[in-house]
């Protein structure tokens, strides 16, 4: 067990690295950031100095020993954008509001694809069950930066209900966590469709009614806890994808994210922010699976010895 | 068995019913204007201005002058810029003077002028002190290449400074303006918190004060109840919100959120039937060219292709008549533009020639036929000239790849075939400054600069531009940096921009105003020049309905 865990850390290590090397060489193809952040006034000799000033000047090998050198310690340097503002400071501000949109828009795609796939599962051949493939659809098509704008023109600028766009309290959260986690309606409710088909035809679920229970007890006690395994461990990919995929929400509403701040970062090629934010999301998804395959592989003792 | 449990929810008799309630609410919600929410209230204590965006930080030597937008408020100048005449004004500074050769400026500085936050008051020593940022080895504000052509500044008494040049410099009264960008700090403040004191608070002398910035987000400001020349802010607060989608501007200036925004052309119509209300500012700001790329006539530059079409007076003038200039205006820009007739200059620029105006219609009046003509004299018949047109798009500015998609229509009238590639700002700048754009022409907004700076950006063969350049130019050029006397001065820059305007250097489109969009409610006069560095600023002088 603890060789394979050794083995599997190795291996994420040697994974985040090639991460590095690949956010580090894809910022630098698209283009050289003075040609954003200088004036058009800037003449060579300005971007002679500023690319001395920053290490630019410096073949490209060497400026990747020292941004590794500086990451290992946690270091990505300074934000060439926001002045005075570390880079990894910058994420570690922009994180909890990530997290926060993520977590409540799973919380609100779980909310609305759980009764809606079992109500497809319960009805299925009804009109409720074409209504609830309708809604797969849509949700499956619809872009998030078009949903997340009609949303904001009924309920922000038609109706007043809801605030267009920023920070604030819940109702900040509303209509960006439902852009966000739409997408992942459609995905689970059609997971736990078909799970509740395999379940309700099973053996068990006869019995359960042959007992005499109700039917509301028989679907949702013990036929959902049986059919949600399924949509369970789809959680885990659903929390990276809401995570990362936040990036065109984010900018839609003005949420202070780090899918935001990416945005930006990218716009203002400010290698800097951009390293830190890839490596951040790709180290968070390399130790989830590091995590998920030890767990398994402590679940499973066939998985060990592979 | 199912069914029956579910009896109660289903209403399966119901349920086509669904999306009519659905469209019926859509129809509702949308058929109805949009309440203006808080622009209603009686007195609006915060002045929101949804903002597109911009490099925001509190080290004004790092920021290009478009961004220092960020600063107007609280962050002052030597010199103003007039919001009606666009003339230099006393600010900070009561009076300034050159010298006979323009190498040493002297500049009066006001007396009983406050920082903010006790920091004491405004001195000779806070200018040395403000003047040394540019010097540093970071800075990429605008106008540090002219700030580092100080020689020196020297402190003649507490009130009184004069900047020593290397070279004569007649654009020092737009530098030290408004328009420029050398923001007077505190140096007492600098002494005691250095740089972390100016990222966490910066004290200027403005008739509003920092209160705090979230970066990428917003910066709020307060307004200052004694400002030394008695400007008092109607808002009590100001607040800059950053918003980078052009809809979500538009949602927020609806919603009542936001109370001004800027806005691209194509949405101020929407929010116009809204009730909302455009002010533009007294001067042209931007213009819109299309330049053409390879034009480096300078002898022996190994960058020069002579197989470039528009290296032929004939091509580049036939390029020109092509385009329909009033259709172009009027379709993509909603006719809000005036005509450019030499690119960067504007009537209240150094060397502007009237005779351009009357002059323009017969040598680049849109004219198919004579495109065509001239094509083929300079040996290009129908379908032989093809070449690429660059589009991008930079925020608040999305017309780019309109215009590139209108001139191949033009271009394919007359013969010519093109190839529409829509790239990254920052790629087709590489390319104009490596000097490897020779394939292609690109239409570009730039903002306003006195003539000599934007013939040294655009023209000098030493910049990093590399628009149009040759001998006659550089010479001139250099010529100009030397001269002194306005007739003179006149003389040279007039020299160059008539051969531009002859030569048919580029096609100049358009000069376009700034613009931004107001809540009434909130908003009823402000006049601002455009000219001065952020486009937008002046906000002591919004006034809101009485």
């Amino acid at each position: 067990m603890q060789r394979y865990i050794a083995r599997r850390f190795l291996q994420s290590l040697l994974a985040l690295w090639v991460m590095s090397l690949v956010v580090f060489s894809l910022a630098r193809v698209t283009g050289n950031p003075l040609d954003v952040m200088l004036p058009l006034e800037a003449g060579p000799e300005e971007y002679e100095r500023i690319s001395r000033h920053w290490g630019l000047d410096k073949p490209l090998a060497t400026q990747y020993v020292v941004f590794l050198t500086k990451a290992l310690q946690g270091d990505f340097g300074n934000s060439w954008k926001w002045h005075g503002y570390s880079a990894m400071g910058l994420v570690a501000q922009r994180l909890p509001a990530t997290l926060q949109l993520a977590g409540f828009a799973l919380l609100i795609s779980v909310a609305i694809a759980l009764p809606i796939g079992v109500l497809a599962a319960v009805m299925k051949g009804t009109v409720w069950d074409s209504a609830a493939k309708i809604v797969a659809l849509l949700g499956q098509s619809l872009p998030g930066f078009w949903l997340g704008i009609v949303l904001m023109w009924i309920f922000a600028v038609h109706l007043g209900w809801l605030p267009t766009s920023g920070r604030g309290g819940i109702q900040y959260m509303i209509l960006p966590a439902i852009t966000l986690g739409w997408f992942q309606v459609a995905a689970v409710m059609r997971l736990v469709r078909s799970s509740m088909l395999d379940v309700l035809d099973s053996e068990f679920v006869k019995l359960t009614r042959i007992k005499g229970l109700s039917e509301w007890k028989v679907v949702w006690k013990h036929c959902l806890r049986n059919a949600a395994i399924a949509p369970l461990t789809f959680f885990a990919i659903i929390a990276g994808v809401l995570m990362t995929g936040s990036v065109v929400t984010e900018s839609v509403f003005s949420w202070p994210g780090t899918g935001l701040l990416v945005v930006d970062a990218v716009r203002a090629r400010d290698f800097q922010v951009v390293q830190a934010v890839v490596i951040v999301f790709a180290g968070i998804f390399i130790f989830t699976n590091l995590l998920v395959d030890i767990l398994y592989a402590y679940l499973d003792p066939r998985i060990r010895y592979r | 068995m199912r069914r029956d449990a579910w009896s109660r929810f289903s209403s399966a008799r119901l349920a086509p019913l669904a999306p009519a309630l659905l469209l019926m609410t859509l129809t509702f919600t949308l058929g109805t204007t949009p309440t203006t929410g808080s622009a209603q209230d009686a007195k609006i204590q915060k002045l929101v201005f949804a903002s597109a965006g911009f490099e925001d930080s509190n080290r004004f030597w790092m920021v290009a002058r478009p961004d220092h937008l960020q600063y107007d408020p609280f962050l002052e100048t030597l010199l103003d810029v007039d919001p009606k005449t666009g003339e230099y004004t006393p600010r900070l500074a009561e009076k300034w003077q050159a010298s006979s050769d323009f190498k040493e400026w002297t500049f009066t500085l006001r007396k009983g002028v406050q920082f903010h936050y006790g920091y004491g008051p405004f001195t000779a020593k806070d200018v040395v002190h403000s003047h040394a940022f540019m010097m540093r080895p970071e800075t990429t504000a605008t106008l540090a290449p002219f700030w580092r052509t100080v020689e020196e500044v020297k402190v003649v008494n507490d009130y009184q400074i004069v900047f020593r040049m290397k070279r004569p410099s007649t654009t020092m009264p737009y530098a030290a303006s408004r328009a420029g960008d050398l923001r007077i700090v505190s140096k007492a403040q600098w002494d005691k918190e250095g740089l972390e004191g100016m990222d966490k608070r910066p004290a200027g002398t403005g008739s509003y004060r920092y209160l705090s910035r979230q970066p990428g987000l917003s910066i709020t400001f307060e307004r200052v109840d004694n400002h030394w020349r008695g400007e008092r802010p109607a808002f009590k607060e100001l607040e800059f919100r950053l918003a980078r989608e052009e809809s979500t501007r538009l949602a927020m200036l609806l919603s009542g959120e936001a109370h001004v925004a800027d806005l691209p052309r194509e949405l101020q119509k929407d929010a116009l039937t809204k009730g909302m209300k455009i002010f533009s500012s007294s001067f042209p700001v931007d213009w819109m060219t299309v330049y053409l790329g390879g034009q480096y006539y300078l002898s022996g530059d190994p960058a020069f292709k002579p197989d470039v079409p528009w290296t032929k007076k004939k091509v580049r003038q036939a390029l020109n008549v092509a385009v329909n200039r009033k259709e172009l205006l009027n379709t993509v820009f909603a006719g809000k533009g005036t005509m450019t007739y030499v690119t960067g200059w504007t009537a209240q620029s150094e060397g502007y020639n009237p005779e351009w105006q009357s002059r323009f219609d017969q040598l680049y009046g849109y004219d198919p036929a004579k495109a065509k003509a001239l094509l083929k004299e300079a040996g290009y018949g129908p379908g032989q000239l093809k070449f690429k047109i660059l589009a991008f798009t930079e925020p608040g500015e999305s017309e780019g790849p309109q215009v590139a998609e209108a001139l191949g229509i033009y271009y394919k009238d007359v013969g010519v075939e093109t190839e529409i590639e829509v790239l990254d700002w920052a790629k087709v700048r590489d390319m104009f400054r490596k000097k490897t754009i020779q394939c292609c022409i690109w239409p570009n907004i730039i903002s306003w600069r006195p003539a000599e700076e934007w013939i040294r950006t655009s023209y000098y063969s030493k910049s990093a531009t590399h628009h149009y350049e040759n001998e006659f130019i550089d010479k001139t050029y250099n010529a100009l940096t030397q001269a002194v006397k306005p007739e003179e001065r006149q003389r040279l820059a007039r020299s160059i921009a008539d051969h531009l305007f002859e030569e048919f250097a580029d096609i100049p489109l358009f000069w376009f105003a700034n613009e931004v969009v107001a809540n009434p409610r909130a908003v009823s006069e402000w006049v601002y020049p455009g000219l001065a560095a952020g486009r937008s600023t002046h906000f002591d002088r919004i006034r809101p309905p009485k």
